[in-house]
């Protein structure tokens, strides 16, 4: 194998492969990347086994067809120090060299036939969604997800789809994110409900992998692993087994509520004022709704009390519920600070519920204090 | 007192008022009466016994089983007291086969509630019913059965209103009850059993051929899991039986269920050699679970010692204790403990596998040496295949003088600013009050921390004293402000045992102060709705389930302090820094300098010690300069 390759190129694309190797694995194989260079592309795989990537990699003149095994620290650091534009790269049995202008390496080559299977899209039938929802969809829900529940498989966000929707949700059992948008079925797509639950560590690598926001994706929903797709980039993941909560029982469903329309930004600056006297012990925050004001207030023994007072377009009799402050600051940080939010609150003991004009619902269990 | 009264008359008491008094023996609760009631059943032959019980058995208790049944005429003598099918002569009572024998039990309970038997055996076309009202038998009837016998106990304790009295909510009797059927149903895996309260199925237990199954459909799969078969026989002493591995322990000794004979039996001495044998593998506090069936000739065990049988006397107690604790070392010895008990869990990924491998294969290694070390006097004093165990030498980690007796320090409490007397070095000026450390400390095995008193030497637990440390931190906090409860979404359910349920419902009010709330689910789950915000890092299950196991261990009922203390060892316990993890020096000397500020940091909130002193002059005795 032999090419040309524009170096900066390469190391995008080489990066991105190089957080799916483990960086210890007693498969010692994996902790490399491969690329394969055909007549057509040239492509980076990686896998863990639990998720797997591959990646095209444009500006590559190819010279001989093949394929080698690129070991992640010394060849991405060679990437990374080269100050070179382009690279000449050369694989044989014998070994990798990459020779710069004035630079020239030699490392030990791996027989490329040992590296594992990445799956690639083939799929017929599947989703189409915008990179732009979908990222969007990522970073609203997955902060709400929790690795450690042994009874429900909450290590992951949950994907469903349903008429022409996708459908997002996370959840930790205390509150719960979820956020819908527009997507195009394509082919003959079987749903199946609550068993899509992709593992939190794929969906920040798909976050991250997928940086053309205007590229349409194609999600494949497979029984045990799901494939997404988007012209340079096929991620593979396995599902998290187990099930989900039924989180449709869950999302509060009311009409009696006080909705209150409130501002990102100065709620949670008044947030952040009011959980400065907040610690590990004492997270709990009241959100105490007075007419024509909303008071923020904390109180830890040993820390301090504190009191933040904004204006809301509230009337009705005095409503207060306490919410653990930084489950409120996950929500608000995953919006733009010029946006509004309804917040929506039935009583003290009742869920809190946060929404968005753009698909986006956010519920708190409430905490309870003075027993 | 007066000397001129006239002296009392002495008088025989009618049947009926002896008969009250021995029901006081015999019949404490309900749950005696489940328990009587099925041992007749059992040593009826039956094969199918069915147990309803309304109120916790205070409305009403029925056994029915299909056993041999009673025959018409014979009935008023079933109920008559010393009356029995099960002994006939003195000597028979060394030699008890059966369950029952003493012939007092239906009497008994007939005294004090209104009884029902209804009989048939096999070869009558018909079956008869006999009732009996606060021991006032009526007469017998014919009626329609089906072979076997039905008994119902009802209204227990209606003529003995002290009695009733002093019965518990229905659920704290029900738990007893249950515990009442566990037992039994543990002795006879071959009877299919069923168990009814207030029209709710509770066990419905098919025969079984082996008994792991019978434990499992009892305690749920996941202890099943991690039982360990153990087997062994002395002369005429058979012993097998199951014992959980280290990594499944309980806070109380509930769950040692040791059968003589297939009778549930409480020895003391062979709980200690079950914890005896568990020695250096589970933490302090912690009990071991086991399942384990002696069988032996009638005439080596005296039974007729305990009304209720619960207690009985060997004849030789020694030997025995020696079998249970050689039986479970040597099993231990062959065991791979550490690798079973810790499996990781299936989505783990192949880089921890190997590194809980080793991790494990290390343990491993760790517990064969303590247990070769245990057990190497043994092996050499009898190299053959050890037949009768005459006598386990003793476990001593510490060698044959320990500095620092744990003994009495053991049951020091949190608060309790005592145990430093104990000190060999304690000086009478400063009894409360560490000696400020005059040297720098040093971390050995990244485990202990050893450093310089006026004193002499001492030996840190660096775990135990960051643990106290924390402890003693968060209580402050938490005791000065309010506690936190977080309600969850979806409620979690949570599996415990019928008595756990029973307890955990009881102290209800309590949990619910702490900001644990739970309710009744049906069967043996509760639902836990909301729990402390404060253990965010913490399973909701696991959370109860280490409570519970505080309410069951306590005498007292306890309040919502003592909770809350225990809530707060579990979040030190979780965040303290464990043995193992390497500490910088200024990390070892922070440590060290903030040991005096706790009154008692010699003692870890779960009562080990986390300091041992080697005085100077002990020093010199030992190096035999002194």
């Amino acid at each position: 194998m032999k090419f040309v390759c524009d170096r900066e190129k390469l190391l995008a694309a080489f990066q991105t492969a190089a957080t799916v190797a483990p960086s210890r694995s007693p498969k010692s194989i994996l902790q490399n990347v491969k690329l394969v260079v055909t007549q057509e592309q040239a492509t980076l795989l990686a896998t863990d086994m639990e998720t797997g990537i591959r990646i095209d990699v444009p500006g590559i003149e190819v010279e001989a067809l093949g394929s080698a095994v690129l070991p992640v620290v010394r060849f991405g650091s060679i990437l990374r120090e080269s100050v070179d534009t382009q690279l000449r790269v050369e694989a044989d049995p014998q070994g990798l060299r990459v020779r710069g202008d004035r630079s020239e390496f030699n490392l030990p080559g791996q027989n490329p036939d040992e590296f594992p299977e990445v799956a690639a899209f083939e799929d017929e039938a599947y989703h189409e969604v915008s990179a732009r929802l979908l990222k969007e969809l990522i970073r609203r829900t997955l902060f709400a997800t929790d690795t450690e529940s042994s009874r429900y498989a909450l290590g992951g966000v949950l994907l469903e789809f349903v008429e022409n929707q996708i459908i997002a949700v996370g959840t930790d059992g205390r509150r719960l994110a979820k956020m819908e948008g527009p997507c195009v079925s394509v082919g003959q797509v079987t749903h199946v409900d609550g068993t899509t639950i992709v593992p939190s560590r794929s969906m920040q690598l798909i976050e991250r992998a997928f940086t053309d926001l205007d590229a349409t994706i194609r999600i494949a929903v497979h029984a045990n692993d799901v494939l997404l797709k988007s012209p340079q980039v096929t991620i593979y993941s396995r599902l998290v087994e187990g099930r989900f909560p039924k989180w449709r029982d869950v999302f509060p469903q009311r009409r009696e509520a006080v909705r209150i329309q409130m501002a990102v930004g100065p709620v949670h600056a008044a947030l952040r004022q009011a959980a400065i006297v907040a610690n590990e012990d004492s997270r709990g925050i009241d959100f105490a709704f007075v007419d024509g004001s909303l008071v923020l207030s904390a109180s830890t023994a040993e820390v301090g009390q504190s009191r933040v007072e904004m204006p809301v377009g509230y009337s009705g009799p005095p409503l207060t519920v306490s919410l653990d402050h930084r489950f409120v600051s996950d929500f608000l940080k995953a919006l733009d600070p010029e946006k509004t939010f309804t917040f929506d609150v039935e009583s003290t003991e009742a869920a809190a519920l946060f929404t968005t004009d753009d698909g986006y619902g956010y519920v708190v269990m409430p905490l309870a204090r003075d027993r | 007192m007066n000397r001129d009264r006239a002296a009392p008359e002495i008088r025989t008491l009618p049947a009926s008022v002896v008969n009250k008094i021995a029901a006081g023996e015999v019949i404490e609760r309900p749950a005696s009466v489940v328990k009587e009631l099925l041992e007749n059943a059992v040593d009826a032959g039956a094969t199918h016994i069915d147990v309803t019980v309304e109120q916790g058995g205070s409305a009403l208790v029925r056994v029915s089983d299909n056993g041999c049944g009673i025959r018409a005429d014979q009935l008023p003598l079933a109920v008559a007291s010393h009356a029995t099918s099960k002994i006939s002569q003195a000597d028979d009572l060394f030699q008890v086969r059966s369950l029952g024998f003493r012939g007092e039990a239906l009497a008994s309970m007939a005294e004090v509630s209104q009884l029902l038997v209804r009989s048939r055996v096999a070869d009558e076309p018909a079956g008869a019913e006999l009732e009996v009202i606060g021991g006032r038998a009526g007469t017998v009837r014919p009626c329609g059965c089906p072979v076997g016998t039905t008994l119902e106990v009802r209204q227990l304790f209606f003529n003995t209103p002290v009695r009733r009295k002093f019965l518990r909510t229905t659920q704290t009797e029900n738990g007893h009850t249950v515990e009442a059927f566990t037992r039994i149903a543990l002795a006879c895996p071959g009877i299919h059993m069923t168990l009814r309260h207030n029209d709710r199925v509770l066990y419905d237990l098919p025969a079984v051929d082996r008994w792991v199954e019978r434990i499992r459909t009892l305690f749920g799969a996941e202890l099943g899991e991690s039982l360990i078969w153990v087997e062994s026989r002395v002369e005429e002493v058979h012993l097998t039986g199951y014992v959980a591995e280290p990594g499944v322990s309980r806070g109380s000794n509930r769950m040692q269920y040791l059968l003589l004979n297939g009778r549930h039996i409480r020895d003391r001495s062979l709980q200690h050699a079950l914890s005896e044998a568990y020695r250096g593998l589970l933490l302090t506090g912690r009990f071991p679970v086991a399942f384990l069936r002696l069988e032996m000739p009638p005439e080596l065990v005296d039974v007729n010692v305990h009304p209720a049988k619960l207690e009985v006397r060997f004849a030789d107690g020694r030997r025995l204790y020696s079998q249970l604790l050689g039986t479970l070392r040597n099993k231990f010895l062959t065991t791979d403990l550490t690798a079973r008990a810790q499996l990781p869990p299936a989505d783990d990924t192949e880089l921890n596998h190997g590194l809980d491998r080793r991790q494990a294969e290390s343990h491993r290694q760790a517990t064969i040496r303590w247990a070769r070390g245990s057990a190497g006097e043994e092996a050499a004093s009898q190299p053959a295949r050890l037949p009768p165990f005459p006598a386990v030498p003793e476990f001593r980690p510490f060698g044959a003088d320990r500095p620092v007796p744990d003994g009495p320090r053991a049951s020091t409490g949190p608060l309790a600013p005592d145990g430093m007397g104990e000190l060999p070095s304690a000086r009478a000026d400063a009894p409360h009050a560490w000696p400020p450390p005059v040297a720098a400390g040093l971390q050995v095995h990244n485990r202990y921390l050893v450093t310089e008193t006026e004193e002499g030497l001492v030996v840190i637990d660096q775990h135990a004293l960051h643990e106290r440390i924390l402890y003693e931190q968060l209580r402050q906090r938490v005791l000065a402000g309010t506690l936190e409860s977080q309600r969850l979404l979806v409620p979690e359910p949570v599996s415990l045992t019928p008595t756990e349920i029973a307890a955990a419902l009881e102290a209800r009010d309590v949990l619910a102060r702490l900001g644990l709330d739970v309710e009744p689910f049906g069967g043996d789950t509760l639902l836990v709705s909301s729990y402390p915000a404060m253990l965010a890092n913490f399973n909701p299950v696991e959370v109860l389930r280490q409570i519970v196991e505080q309410l069951l261990g306590s005498d007292k009922p306890l309040d919502r302090r003592d909770l809350v203390d225990e809530l707060l060892h579990m979040i030190a316990c979780k965040a303290a820094v464990k043995a193992g993890d390497r500490l910088s020096r200024e990390e070892v000397q922070t440590l060290l300098e903030q040991r005096q500020y706790y009154q008692d940091a010699h003692h870890c909130p779960h009562g080990r010690p986390t300091a041992l002193v080697f005085t100077s002059a002990e020093l010199d005795k030992r190096f035999k300069r002194i």
